[in-house]
């Protein structure tokens, strides 16, 4: 059985500390994953840099990695969300072109697919302008949830933040969020 | 809006953004891998990664150097083999009702690095976790790993997560254990078997002593009975004086090896087992207890609030 099935990521990284070349099977295990989440914040080709930028610091920090966390993956998503912050700028710019024109300015769609995908999906153009309107803050912890599916308990480690400050966050960030969907929505007040 | 409505709408922002391929990825891997091999190192020996796994993952901080020689208290008065076929009689003095397969385990494990001279410190860990451990391994475990305040770890804090059983990992169970045969030759058999994987000198007595990290699972105490009176057997073992994980000093039984010098420690009067310690050369000192399991059906109701999260 290969070790890149058998062993936890914790044992991964802790078979690093004396073999540094084995640090790549936990690269192997979760680079697609991160670069997927970061590519859905800022793009493929800033998504790319981000992730090598991601396992380089993780693997020069990987004795501080607390090997008694079996899985690694909040930690490497705490890692790229601090080198995500650097993009600020070209995230946002990315959420405020998809609101207003329903196509992201890296999409590699052709004119007709990326009219077709406009039109579809115009509801959710408020909601890339609402992610745009966040504190980056929120936006983090928002995001952790929402597209790494990360618990409350694993964005609080991951940013080293208290549970209490990831439920707020959350909290300020999804009425945010709620908000702009619910003005693009009749039912709802209707309803209300 | 409701409240799932938000997050739903959110999670299916993007999200046809596929998975990268192998060849995006490609320029960072070979970037880490670059990286990685100006670190590294001769190999010197197979990974001390039994103990990790053994334990749950609290696991202490190792490192690389160069490590002093470490003294020892002179040696107790009790032959090797005469602690262990006492600590055999202890493990089947204590009644034990068997736990059914849909029970759990609920444990202490304490697990301590102590750094050496000539060793670059990673800063002194030392993690107690409570676990709960599904008796067959059917469902999820529970661990609660609480850093010791006074002496911090790097790294994180508390933390209390329910991990389920990966497919074909190599994680013993309750159940597989209470599997394992308490014939003396049969037993003995197993062990060399199991202790292959870890060892890179292949005489059966090194291959069977290293196989007694199994003794960190919670397992039968006649299985446990049985593999102290196998150690007892073996070749090279002796006794000397150490301090487990919660400070206590017991009586230990010793073995060196190509690996480093391994030890389970017991009570110096009632030989129960407390746990164990191993002596690396370059990597540091690592000790770990462990408590008698208490069976119980349910997991604690503070755990219902957890999500359920990857294998182990």
């Amino acid at each position: 059985m290969p070790l890149s099935t058998t062993l936890s990521d914790a044992a991964l990284v802790e078979r690093s500390w004396r073999d540094p070349e084995d640090f790549a099977l936990l690269f192997d295990r979760h680079a697609g994953h991160i670069h997927r989440y970061v590519a859905r914040r800022l793009g493929d080709d800033t998504a790319d840099d981000v992730v090598s930028e991601t396992f380089l610091t993780a693997f020069r920090q990987r004795r501080d990695y607390d090997t008694a966390r079996l899985g690694a993956l909040p930690w490497l998503y705490g890692i790229a969300t601090n080198f995500i912050r650097r993009h600020q700028r070209t995230e946002i710019h990315r959420y405020k072109a998809y609101s207003k024109m329903g196509v992201l300015p890296d999409a590699d769609d052709s004119a007709e697919q990326a009219l077709e995908r406009a039109s579809a999906h115009a509801v959710r153009r408020p909601l890339a302008q609402a992610l745009a309107s966040l504190k980056a803050r929120d936006r983090d912890v928002l995001l952790l949830v929402a597209w790494a599916d990360l618990t409350y308990e694993e964005v609080a480690n991951a940013l080293s933040i208290p549970i209490g400050t990831v439920r707020s966050r959350l909290n300020r960030a999804r009425a945010i969020v709620r908000n702009a969907l619910g003005s693009t929505d009749p039912t709802t007040e209707q309803t209300s | 809006m409701n409240e799932r409505t938000d997050l739903t709408e959110l999670r299916d922002l993007f999200a046809d953004k596929a998975h990268p391929t192998a060849d995006r990825l490609a320029p960072a891997r070979t970037a880490l891998l670059a990286e990685a091999r100006t670190k590294r190192r001769p190999r010197a020996r197979v990974a001390g990664l039994r103990r990790l796994m053994l334990a749950g993952g609290l696991v202490a901080a190792m490192t690389a150097g160069v490590i002093a020689v470490q003294t020892f208290k002179p040696a107790a008065p009790a032959s090797a083999a005469e602690v262990l076929r006492l600590a055999a009689e202890a493990a089947i003095a204590t009644p034990w009702p068997e736990p059914r397969d849909d029970q759990y385990l609920h444990y202490e494990q304490i697990a301590e690095s102590r750094p050496e001279k000539g060793v670059p410190d990673p800063g002194p860990r030392r993690i107690n976790g409570e676990f709960w451990d599904s008796v067959d391994g059917s469902r999820p475990r529970l661990s609660w790993g609480k850093p010791s305040k006074s002496r911090p770890h790097r790294g994180r804090g508390e933390y209390k997560e329910l991990a389920t059983r990966c497919p074909g990992h190599d994680r013993l169970t309750y159940a597989d254990l209470r599997g394992w045969p308490t014939d003396q030759e049969q037993l003995r058999h197993k062990l060399a078997e199991h202790g292959k994987e870890m060892v890179l000198k292949k005489d059966t007595a090194t291959q069977i002593w290293r196989a007694l990290g199994v003794l960190a699972h919670p397992m039968p105490p006649k299985l446990q009975a049985a593999i102290f009176k196998i150690a007892a057997t073996l070749p090279g073992i002796e006794t000397e004086e150490l301090t487990d994980a919660t400070g206590k000093t017991g009586i230990a039984v010793t073995r060196v090896d190509d690996r480093g010098r391994e030890s389970f420690i017991f009570d110096k009067t009632s030989y129960v087992f407390l746990g164990g310690q191993e002596l690396a050369p370059g990597l540091g000192r690592e000790v770990w207890s462990v408590t008698r399991p208490q069976i119980t059906d349910e997991l604690p109701a503070w755990s219902k609030s957890l999500k359920p999260g990857g294998c182990v």
